[in-house]
């Protein structure tokens, strides 16, 4: 058995967070009864919610059952496993918005640096070769690609 | 030269990098926050 985060969510823009167990065995997830509760009053009112829980750090789709209890999706269980293989390529999980908020201070910290850098080398030379021009161009594409990375990554979202 | 190659294919690599895992992390919040749509 095992905790896992679950999430209901209704048409109407209602969303409810909770935790429930996952019975690996059975592959059902059974949330608490104040939890089956709610979705009891509510489903006088509403229409059926979208259910999804956190296994293994993937979002993955639950079916209700008449017991009150949720199955994991048989579509959402496959392409889980056949994800399986996709981890070696993976770079890492998806960033959270924090992450992408520091990603683009770096990105603003290396575009500085490229900026100092091209003013820098460019106040060194004394005879402007192709190679001393082509290193000043480089440094301020950098500098300009850096900073609009980093703008769009900490975009404000 | 060797230093303007370099700068680019350090920055560019960080660039591409950053652009795919932002991408991947404002999907991955999309679809949490619209959760009919699931992996």
């Amino acid at each position: 058995m095992e905790i896992v985060d679950i999430f209901v969510e209704y048409p109407s823009g209602m969303s409810i967070a909770d935790r429930a167990t996952l019975i690996q065995q059975l592959e059902t997830v059974a949330p608490s009864e104040r939890l089956a509760a709610i979705l009891r009053e509510l489903a006088a009112s509403e229409a059926p919610p979208a259910v999804t829980a956190m296994i293994g750090g993937v979002s993955v789709r639950l079916d209700a059952r008449v017991d009150g209890t949720f199955s994991v999706s048989r579509d959402s269980a496959s392409s889980k496993k056949s994800r399986s293989g996709y981890r070696l390529f993976n770079l890492g999980r998806s960033w959270s918005k924090d992450q992408r908020q520091q990603f683009g201070r770096f990105a603003h910290t290396l575009s500085a640096a490229s900026a100092a850098g091209a003013i820098g080398y460019g106040h060194s030379i004394t005879v402007w070769t192709l190679a001393a021009v082509f290193n000043v161009s480089a440094l301020v594409v950098l500098f300009v690609v850096l900073f609009l990375r980093g703008m769009d990554s900490m975009n404000g979202e | 030269m060797g230093l303007g190659l370099f700068a680019l294919a350090i920055g560019l690599a960080v660039c591409a990098y950053g652009s795919y895992m932002t991408n991947r992390g404002r999907k991955a919040d999309r679809e949490r926050s619209h959760s009919r749509v699931s992996h």
